[in-house]
């Protein structure tokens, strides 16, 4: 897994350069005099590294890397828990980032603090989703299918809030800390299982 | 007889649309065969299930002896495979590959892969993509030939080569093929590059296995024989295996063994060409 590790990090040094601009960026304006858009900035700046694997796995469709590698003495189980450990080590540096900036801009720790939930449960459910249906679809179908899914997703909390009101007593427990940190458990729950669904979609695609 | 590194044994697989019927081989330690086939004639199905990327309906595939699938990480350590298609992402150079490659073979040899980075004249530091186009299939090369490999399984190896690096990759799969313990099983499209770098020739057709043997006892087994009505008359039918009729007569693909011994001095049987032997073997309209 180290060999792959590394060939993945080699890539996105040469061609996900963006992605750790974009990062430092949006962590910077997090903490410059933006107090009202900490939220905003923090967690985007938070999830641009995780979202880097799809720019390596357009990259490697390109080059059909998969027939390659599954001749390799690899499996392909592996190869496919690489890419999910990637995701989760791009998400955990993000926020690493972002905690730095805090700690040198000296903002207001409480807000990424309370952010930290919403951050991990869109930055572990967004390649919970996204990843089975590339190796399920290819990346071109799977980018489709995901902004389907986000779009439901929207219109769902759109709906509800129409329904119940923005400051209601069920928004309210939604975002409450508890609440939002069991969400985070569940979304890495299911980022497990997204990772056992798409290491068997590869074994039955590739082998 | 050498020792069988490989052995085939009536390996079948269905598609929707294609079939691949009994195939049945073995390849000898110190040997090389060519698996000859147009599009769509079965190579890269009997590839994939060589290399366990998918599974036959039956039949069974051993390596040294023993079966695989049942440990296909290990088989693959000892396999140097050269697919058709897929390789590293081109913003890759060949140093860093040989970094990946090293973690993925535990015998990877850095030295026998930079050495012949040096023969091929590839460069180590510029990405695959600001090389020619054939830097790609030389890195595959490299990368099936520098872990110690005990059998080479090659799809189109000489594809985008220029000829130079053609001739410098045929010498090297011939050598590998010539060691004890060693063999090659080359995929081609190709019956020429099969005669020159392969000792035993096969050759599949729309899925079936046409012939796998020596070229020496293909080129001792058929005759052709180009003459009139009249004289291919007296070939008895037993020993036709094609034909194609012209104004005068025809032209004759027979199996010598079957032709009577007075009749074989007295016509002028030609040793026919690998590509004649194809050619007559799997027309349906010339079919005796």
């Amino acid at each position: 897994m180290k060999a792959l590790l590394y060939k993945d990090l080699r890539m996105l040094m040469k061609k996900g350069k963006m992605y750790f601009g974009f990062t430092v960026i949006f962590a910077l304006f997090g903490v410059i005099n933006m107090e009202e858009n900490v939220f905003f900035f923090s967690l985007l700046s938070s999830l641009y590294l995780s979202m880097a694997v799809l720019t390596l796995l357009g990259l490697e469709e390109q080059a059909k890397w998969n027939s390659y590698g599954v001749l390799l003495p690899v499996s392909r189980k592996i190869q496919t828990a690489e890419k999910y450990m990637l995701s989760a080590a791009g998400l955990l540096s993000g926020i690493l980032i972002n905690l730095i900036f805090n700690f040198i801009g000296g903002t207001n720790g409480s807000v990424l603090q309370e952010l930290l939930p919403v951050i991990l449960i869109v930055g572990l459910l967004f390649p919970a989703f996204q990843l089975p249906l590339i190796y399920r679809f290819g990346i071109g179908k799977a980018k489709l299918g995901y902004l389907f899914l986000a779009g439901l997703a929207i219109a769902a909390v759109a709906v509800s809030t129409r329904i119940t009101g923005e400051n209601s007593a069920a928004w309210r427990i939604v975002l409450s800390g508890e609440v939002l940190w069991g969400g985070a458990a569940v979304s890495f729950w299911l980022f497990l299982v997204s990772m056992v669904f798409s290491m068997n979609i590869c074994e039955k695609k590739f082998c | 007889m050498g020792r069988k590194i490989l052995e085939i044994e009536a390996v079948t697989k269905k598609y929707k649309e294609f079939t691949l019927e009994p195939v049945s081989f073995s390849l000898e330690a110190g040997s090389s065969m060519g698996v000859m086939g147009a599009y769509g004639s079965g190579k890269t199905t009997l590839l994939k299930i060589l290399t366990g990327q998918i599974r036959p309906e039956a039949g069974t595939v051993k390596f040294f002896g023993k079966e695989t699938g049942k440990d296909r990480s290990k088989m693959l350590e000892y396999c140097g495979i050269v697919p058709a298609e897929g390789g590293f992402p081109d913003c890759l150079n060949a140093k860093e590959i040989n970094k990946i490659l090293k973690g993925c073979y535990k015998n990877w040899q850095e030295a026998c892969f930079f050495e012949l980075a040096d023969r091929f004249s590839l460069s180590l530091t510029r990405p695959l993509k600001e090389l020619t186009r054939g830097a790609g299939q030389k890195v595959r090369i490299l990368a099936a030939l520098c872990h110690e490999p005990k059998l080479l399984l090659l799809d189109e190896p000489l594809k985008g080569l220029e000829q130079e690096d053609r001739e410098l990759a045929e010498n090297l799969f011939r050598e590998f093929g010539k060691q004890e313990d060693q063999g090659v099983l080359s995929f081609t499209e190709q019956p020429e590059e099969a005669e020159k770098n392969c000792d035993n020739l096969a050759f599949l057709y729309k899925g079936r296995l046409i012939f796998a043997e020596s070229q020496e006892t293909l080129r001792k087994r058929y005759g052709f024989l180009e003459a009139s009505d009249e004289k291919l008359e007296l070939v008895p039918r037993s020993a036709w295996c094609g034909i194609r009729r012209t104004e005068n007569g025809g032209c004759l693909l027979l199996e010598r063994a079957a032709l009577p011994k007075e009749l074989a001095a007295e016509l002028p049987v030609e040793v026919p060409a690998l590509t004649t032997i194809m050619e007559y073997l799997t027309k349906e309209a010339v079919k005796r």
